[in-house]
Order: C-alpha cells, then sequence, then structure tokens
C-alpha cells in the first residue's frame, strides 16, 4: 500500500535547484536508504515531506491527503511522521522522559500516567531507563540520538524519517544508534533513512534511493545499487566508495585522520575484519618506516600517495603507493625488517621505477 | 519543602550591606570635620568685601534664569557651575566646590534667615521684578493675566499685599500657611506651574505648598472663582511646561527682555534683585559657625530633616511615587518589549526595519529628552497625567532596551529545538512558548533584572517634568533644610533597597523559571 506518494517535487533557493523533479513512492514496511553525494538534495527532499521546507512546486500525498495543499493540516500530517535529526534537537529545559512524553499528552491527549508508562517502557528499550529523570546535557550524543528515537516513536508514526542520524555522533556511538534503527526494521516500521553508513544501509533497507543530478537518479533494491549499478554515476559513486585515496603533502602528516580513513573504508567496502588493522600496519611499514623514515627530508618525494581499491568479486584489496624523488626500493635499499612485516602479511610485494617509486601490495 | 531554614540574604548582600554601613559611619564622621577650606573674602575686616573680591572664582548659577546672563555680565572669565535648584547651590558653598552664587535676593533673605553661615552681598547687581508668566498669543491667557493684574492692584491699594509681604518675609512661622479654603472652581480650574524649592516664594512646608506667590495666587483663585493645581518642576523646565498647554501660568520669574519675548508677564508680583551669595565667613573675617557635639549635631540634624514638619511623609510620598512609576513602567514595558520581540519575529519585510527603528531612537536619545518631549510636546495636550506620562516614556524605554535583551534570549537557544517542536506537530506558537521562551528566559532574566534596576535609578529625572519622587522629595527638604546629609543619604539607601528587593524577586523568578535550580529539581523529586 503507498504510504507517501510524490509527484514532481521540485524545491529551489536563490541560485540552487537542490530538488528538480523528484518522483517517488514509498509503501508501508518500506525501509529507504537515500544515498549520494553531498549536495544533491538529501536531507531536502527528506524535509520537504514533512513541510520542514516548503516544496517550489509539485505534490506529495500522505495517504489519500495532498500535503502541498493550502488546506492541509500540516501540524495533524507531520503528527503521523516521525523525524530524527542530525543534531538530536532534544529539548534542553525538559527532562528525557518529559521530552517523550510532552507530545503525546499535549498533541494526542494520551493521559499523563499512561504517556510516562509508555515513556518508560520505550526507554527500557533502548537501555536509558535509568536516565528518564535526566537532562539532555546530561547524556552522551549516542544516548540523545537514542531518546530522540524515543520521541518520535512515542508518537506512534506512520513513517519514520531519519536525517543522517549518526553523523554527528562520535564513531564509537555510531554502533548503539544504528542497532536500534536495524531493530525498528525488524520490527517493520517504515522509514526513509538519509545516510553515510554504506553498509549499514545494505544491511538495513528493503531499497536504496541514489540520489544526484535532482532528483532519485536511481533506486533499487541494495544489492542493485551497491553491486550491479546501472547508471553511470551511480557506478561512480559506488566505486569511489570502494576506493580509497590518501595523500600526503609533507613530512608532519594526519595520522589518526588517516587511521580513520581506513577504518570507515573497510567498513563500508564489507571486508573482514583484520583487513583494517593489515591496511593500517602496511602504511606504517612502507608509507612511515620506509618512505618518509629515510626520504622524508626531501622534498623532491611529495605527495606521497596511497590508493587502495576493495574488489568484491575475488575480495581482493591491492595498495598501491607513489612517491618521487630518487629510486627507492624498500626491500633493498630501506628498513628491511618493516619490509619482512609487509611482505609477510601481503599476497604479493612488487616494486618498479618509472621516473616515480611505485610499490603494489595485495592483501 | 525545605530542610533548612536559609537567609533571605546571600553572602554578597552581606558584604555589601556591611560595606554600606562604614561608608555611612565614615561619611557622617567626616562631613563633621571642620572644614579647612580657604577664605575668599578679605583678611581686613575694615575692608567691605564686593562682588568684585569674587572675579576669577568659581560662581554658581541657576540653570534656565536669569543669573547665566547676570554672571557673563559681571563675572567675566569666571567658571560657572550651573545647578538646578538653592539646595544645590548651598550645599556647594558650604562645602567650597564654588566661591559664590547668584541668587534672588528674597529667597538669598530666607536663606540667610534659617542658615547664618550663607550670606550675601547686599548690594544689588541688578534690580529685578519677579512676574508670573502667561502663555503669548492667547486670548483666554491674555484675559486671565488682566484679571490678575487688576486683582494685584486691589490688593496693593487696600494693604492686603502688604500683610501677605510681611507675612512670608516675617519670622513667625506659625502665620506662615495659606488657606486653600473657599476655590469654589465655578470659572474653571486654574493649573499653576511652580518651583517649590524657591523659598519664600514657593516652597513646601508640613507637606503643602506655600509661600507668598501660592499665597496671592491662592487669593486671586478665590477671588476670581477658580479651582487650583499645582505643578511643580525645575526652573528651567517651567517656560516648557507654559507652553505644552498643561499650565495657564507659572509663579514669579525674573522679567527680563528675552523673556517677554516668549511670554506675557503680569505685573511685577514682588520686586527684588540679583545678589551674590557668600559664605558668611568671608564676610565677617572668617569666624565660624557654632560647632556642636558630634552626635548631638546629628541628632538634630535628624530631627530637622524627618521629623519636623513630618517630613518623612515627604520621603514616604516620594518613594510611593517612585515605586509606583517603576512598577508600573516595568510592566508595561515588559509587555511592549515582548510584544516588539515577537513583532521583530514575523515573517514580514517590514517587521525588523520598523522594530529596528524604533530602538534605535531610544537607544540613541537621553531619557530625560524623551520624558520632556512626551510631557511638554505630544502628550501634554491630551491632559494625561504626568505621572502616567512618566510611566509612558520609561515603559517605551524599557520596551527597546527590553526587546534586544529578550531577543539575545530567544537567539542563544539552538534553532533545531523549534524544528523538533514543528515536526512533532507542535504549533509554532506552542513551540515558541513550551520549549523555546522558557529557556530564552533563564539567558535573559539576571540581564533583564540589571535592566529594571536601571529603570527604577533612572526614574529619579521625573522631577523634570513635575513629578514629586523620592529624588525630587529630598530635594525639596533640603530647600527647606539647607543640609545636603540626611536627605542625600535616605534617598541614596532607599534606592538601594529597591535595588536590592528588584534583585532578591527577580532572582526568586529565576530559580522558578529555571528548569536546573535548586527549588526545582527538588520539586520535581517530590513528585
Amino acid at each position: 500500500m503507498s504510504l507517501i506518494r510524490i509527484e514532481h517535487l521540485r524545491k529551489e533557493y536563490p541560485g540552487v535547484v537542490p530538488l528538480e523533479d523528484v518522483n517517488a513512492e514509498i509503501s508501508t514496511g518500506d525501509v529507504i536508504s537515500v544515498i549520494g553525494p553531498s549536495g544533491t538534495g538529501k536531507s531536502t527532499l527528506l524535509r520537504c515531506l514533512n513541510r520542514l521546507e516548503e516544496p517550489s512546486s509539485g505534490k506529495i500525498f500522505v495517504g489519500e491527503e495532498d500535503i502541498t495543499a493550502p488546506s492541509c493540516d500540516i501540524p495533524g500530517v507531520r503528527r503521523r511522521m516521525g523525524m530524527v535529526f542530525q543534531s538530536f534537537n532534544l529539548f534542553n529545559n525538559l527532562t528525557v522522559l518529559e521530552n517523550i512524553t510532552r507530545a503525546p499528552i499535549r498533541l494526542l491527549k494520551v493521559p499523563r500516567d499512561q504517556a510516562e508508562k509508555e515513556g518508560r517502557e520505550l526507554l527500557e528499550w533502548v537501555g536509558l531507563a535509568d536516565r528518564a529523570d535526566d537532562y539532555p546535557d546530561m547524556l552522551s550524543g549516542g544516548q540523545k540520538q537514542r531518546v530522540a528515537i524515543v520521541r518520535a516513536i512515542a508518537m506512534k508514526p506512520e513513517i519514520l524519517l531519519f536525517d543522517e542520524p549518526t553523523s554527528a555522533l562520535d564513531p564509537t556511538m555510531v554502533e548503539e544508534v544504528l542497532s536500534i534503527i536495524r531493530a525498528l526494521a525488524r520490527r517493520g516500521m517504515t522509514m526513509m533513512i538519509v545516510t553515510h553508513e554504506m553498509q549499514f544501509a545494505r544491511d538495513v533497507s528493503t531499497r536504496v534511493f541514489y540520489m544526484d543530478q535532482g532528483g532519485i537518479y536511481e533506486e533499487g533494491t541494495p544489492e542493485e545499487i551497491f553491486d550491479h549499478p546501472s547508471k553511470e554515476r551511480t557506478q561512480a559513486f559506488i566505486r569511489r566508495l570502494k576506493r580509497l585515496e590518501i595523500e600526503i603533502g609533507s613530512f608532519d602528516l594526519d595520522y589518526s585522520g588517516i587511521m580513520d580513513k581506513i577504518r570507515r573504508f573497510c567498513r563500508d567496502t564489507r571486508q573482514e575484519r583484520p583487513a583494517a588493522r593489515n591496511m593500517m600496519l602496511t602504511f606504517e611499514e612502507i608509507a612511515v618506516q620506509n618512505i618518509l623514515a629515510h626520504c622524508g627530508q626531501d622534498p623532491a618525494i611529495y605527495p606521497i600517495k596511497v590508493e587502495a581499491e576493495y574488489t568484491e568479486q575475488d575480495k581482493s584489496l591491492t595498495m598501491d603507493f607513489t612517491w618521487g624523488g630518487e629510486a627507492f626500493d624498500p626491500v633493498i635499499h630501506g628498513d628491511g625488517l618493516a619490509a619482512m612485516i609487509v611482505a609477510k602479511l601481503s599476497k604479493d610485494l612488487k616494486y618498479k621505477w618509472d621516473e616515480k617509486n611505485h610499490v603494489r601490495v595485495v592483501l | 519543602m525545605k530542610g533548612k531554614k536559609k537567609s533571605r540574604f546571600t553572602k554578597a548582600d552581606r558584604v555589601i550591606l556591611l560595606v554600606l554601613a562604614a561608608a555611612l559611619v565614615l561619611t557622617v564622621f567626616l562631613s563633621n570635620l571642620p572644614s579647612a577650606r580657604q577664605s575668599a573674602g578679605q583678611e581686613d575686616a575694615s575692608h567691605t568685601v564686593t562682588y568684585k573680591d569674587y572675579l576669577g572664582k568659581k560662581i554658581g548659577v541657576l540653570s534656565g534664569t536669569n543669573m547665566e546672563q547676570a554672571a557673563l555680565d559681571f563675572f567675566p572669565g569666571s567658571e560657572y557651575v550651573h545647578f538646578n535648584g538653592y539646595p544645590d547651590m548651598n550645599a556647594a558653598l558650604e562645602s567650597g566646590m564654588i566661591d559664590a552664587y547668584l541668587g534672588d535676593e528674597p529667597a538669598l533673605k530666607s536663606t540667610h534667615a534659617a542658615q547664618p553661615q550663607i550670606d550675601y552681598i547686599k548690594e544689588r547687581l541688578t534690580n529685578n521684578s519677579y512676574s508670573f508668566a502667561f502663555r503669548k498669543n492667547d486670548p483666554a491667557e491674555k484675559k486671565l493675566r488682566d484679571q490678575l493684574n487688576a486683582f494685584l492692584q486691589e490688593i496693593r491699594a487696600d494693604g492686603t499685599y502688604d500683610a501677605i509681604d510681611s507675612t512670608w518675609f516675617g519670622n513667625d512661622e506659625d502665620k506662615k500657611v495659606v488657606d486653600m479654603s473657599g476655590l469654589t472652581g465655578e470659572n474653571g480650574t486654574i493649573h499653576v506651574i511652580t518651583t517649590s524649592t524657591d523659598e519664600p516664594f514657593s516652597y513646601i512646608k508640613d507637606g503643602k505648598n506655600v509661600g507668598l506667590d501660592i499665597d496671592v495666587t491662592v487669593r486671586f483663585c478665590r477671588a476670581y472663582g477658580y479651582a487650583l493645581e499645582i505643578g511643580d518642576v525645575d526652573f528651567q523646565a517651567r517656560i516648557p511646561a507654559l507652553e505644552s498647554g498643561q499650565y495657564e501660568f507659572t509663579t514669579s520669574m525674573n522679567v527680563t527682555p528675552e523673556r517677554e519675548e516668549a511670554v506675557l508677564f503680569s505685573d511685577p508680583v514682588s520686586e527684588g534683585g540679583i545678589v551674590v551669595a557668600v559664605r558668611a565667613s568671608d564676610l565677617n573675617g572668617g569666624a565660624e559657625a557654632e560647632r556642636k557635639g558630634f552626635f548631638q549635631g546629628l541628632s538634630e540634624s535628624f530631627v530637622k530633616n524627618f521629623i519636623r514638619e513630618s517630613r518623612w511623609k515627604l520621603i514616604l510620598q516620594g518613594m510611593g511615587t517612585t515605586c509606583f512609576i517603576t512598577f508600573f513602567a516595568a510592566l508595561f514595558g515588559t509587555l511592549l518589549a515582548f510584544v516588539i520581540c515577537r513583532f521583530r519575529s514575523l515573517d514580514s519585510a517590514l517587521a525588523g526595519p520598523v522594530s529596528d527603528f524604533y530602538v534605535r531612537i531610544l537607544q540613541g536619545t537621553p531619557m530625560v529628552v524623551v520624558l520632556m518631549m512626551l510631557y511638554y510636546v505630544i502628550l501634554g495636550r491630551t491632559g494625561m497625567p504626568a505621572i502616567w506620562v512618566a510611566v509612558t516614556g520609561f515603559a517605551l524605554n524599557v520596551g527597546a532596551y527590553g526587546s534586544e535583551i529578550m531577543r539575545s534570549g530567544i537567539e542563544s537557544v539552538d534553532k533545531g529545538q523549534r524544528e523538533a517542536a514543528i515536526a512533532l506537530g507542535f504549533s509554532e506558537r506552542e513551540a515558541f512558548y513550551e520549549f523555546i521562551f522558557p529557556q530564552a528566559a533563564v539567558t535573559f532574566l539576571p540581564v533583564y533584572r540589571g535592566e529594571l534596576v536601571s529603570l527604577l535609578k533612572s526614574t529619579s529625572i521625573v522631577g523634570y517634568i513635575s513629578i514629586l519622587d523620592l529624588t525630587k522629595m529630598s530635594d525639596i527638604i533640603r530647600s527647606r533644610t539647607y543640609e545636603a546629609f540626611f536627605p542625600l543619604i535616605a534617598t541614596a539607601l532607599i534606592y538601594f533597597l529597591l535595588a536590592w528587593l528588584i534583585t532578591v524577586l527577580m532572582e526568586a523568578l529565576l530559580a522558578r523559571v529555571d528548569w536546573r535550580s535548586e527549588r526545582n529539581r527538588k520539586r520535581r523529586a517530590g513528585r
């Protein structure tokens, strides 16, 4: 059954048109992930659905109701749609429990006792029963987002809209929020999720919208979009997801930033657990212990390029190191021990010189 | 319930009170030390002191009087210090801030009688007549002026005037009362503007307007069937008050050619001239007035300033007026501030610039000017009582400043909460009142408290528009007792206590609205 129908939705700001022509249908029980490069109107689409943004033209039907019609009871429509924000947006002047119960009590006229009982049950479910009387400023980011999800569910909405629910979170807190969204998916909750967590999108969704060029550029099942994208831009996007490019411009490198990138790359490409450790180790031994340690003072070697690519078919991962300066084979000229460690954990390790140094490691 | 009874005084309050008490004792002590000022007069007792001895000295003048011109004429090159009334000039002369001041002879006669340490050089600088002044180019005013002239002729002819004159220039205090009976008002009401720190012409005794001018005015009204209302402003505000149309005439003013262009004078009501007031010690070769013991002087002073003629009633009355203006200006001003603040947030191209304009105008104009404009130019003709004009003026001011304070508080609440509320299905209104404003209030209330305290203090300028507030009352007492110390200390102390009261009330309000406050945590836990 169609819950939401979007027809020729257009949204323009002075000078920008994030949404040119969007058409889509959302059925009860769908879990839709909305992915795509930044600036392609993913959040704008979501915010048009509950009229937080005013559509420039086009129609949106919720059930049979045209919510773009002037006569539409917008607050009434919003009560049927829950929304979870990137920055949580909890009410700071209310306790956790009050955050959850205030809207049902005021807007749905649920008796206070009942609202509080249900609120506590929901808090129990997300593991925050003991924080009911605390204020939001005493919670961690992950806890706040769990409360925000509960606040949206307490209104018993027909659909939940998530606007990048984990983007503002510390990496260690992402999972606690995602696991709740997964649990909601299992319960059959209809959801639309704008996210950059590709692995999560793939696991949880029934459908994926790839947004680009002012609309839904391609849509399909997670397998279709992530494994066999049919259109050019989708393919490029997915390919980029499977590639990692790191450039080191000077001797002072952002070590922890690079480690984060490797970790995220491994997660997004769904590699086995040791992959990230192996990649980090390879990076450390080749780039840091050899290239930087031996030739780091020579400005000619920069930039050092590190490219990694994952191929799903044979589950192989290659890392290419490219740098300038004089010929330098880490295995022969460099730190032998470091080179040995890499040789040991890799399937293949090759050095090539053609005006530049090349090292290819196959993990 | 509270487990432990906590004192209403915070630590800071206690420290402040202690410091204040110490300052009080110190001031009392210092003010009773013999002053070591230099005699401005001559050491040679045989020399007769003339005004020329004061050339180049510091000369006090009354703002908005012809003494300013006289000072220029007779004391070229001297430093002039401007005052709003005799009490200030007397205090300044006594303390050595100025060396002489220019005053009207009759006023100085009274001053010297009550305060022997102040005397004046008998030689007049100018001869003046003092007349009542009316609006020009107004037939009704001219008619009234002619009635008054006829009345003056009459009482001069039958000797009544001489009796009045000897009463107010005489020494018999018991005779110095004005009989207010018999004002029937069958021909309407006369509104007279006066300056009641101008003994013997117009001053306040036993809480009533008295003086030669008042006596003449009352007799005139009785004879011509008018009722009488008396308004009270500083000297320099009298002509604007007259021109605003709220008053029919003012009591005695020096007649000068310049003024004759602006107003219509009656025949002289009394005669005199400008003389130079100096310290008595300068005239009689340095003999100080007799000094009393410290505590005896203090208690006599206290009795004189507060007990005699029930002057404490004036203080109370002034305090009531100050509280009244502050309370209603705070109330209406806060409502106005809130309305402006909400108006600004409207989705209209006009809302921003209009409210900005309003706020800039009021922030950029001195309060006293706003007040005088309201009273003498804008609201004057509507007959609105001065006290409500003051409430209006201060409310406008609080509205301007308060709206900015509220706005900054509202803007400090992150926008996401509004969106979250809207997304849940609350209306904009509900989102604002339920979530945004309560948080904004906690941010802006401490700043708002400061605004209200400064409102309280700034009400001390309402004397400009004929309101007898706390400050004005202390001026009036000073003009009668010729002492600055007690009236000023009492005034300062009362303002301080009122400000402290505002602070306490606002703290209580803050504790009520702040969800993080001890009070609300306990309340919640008890639920």
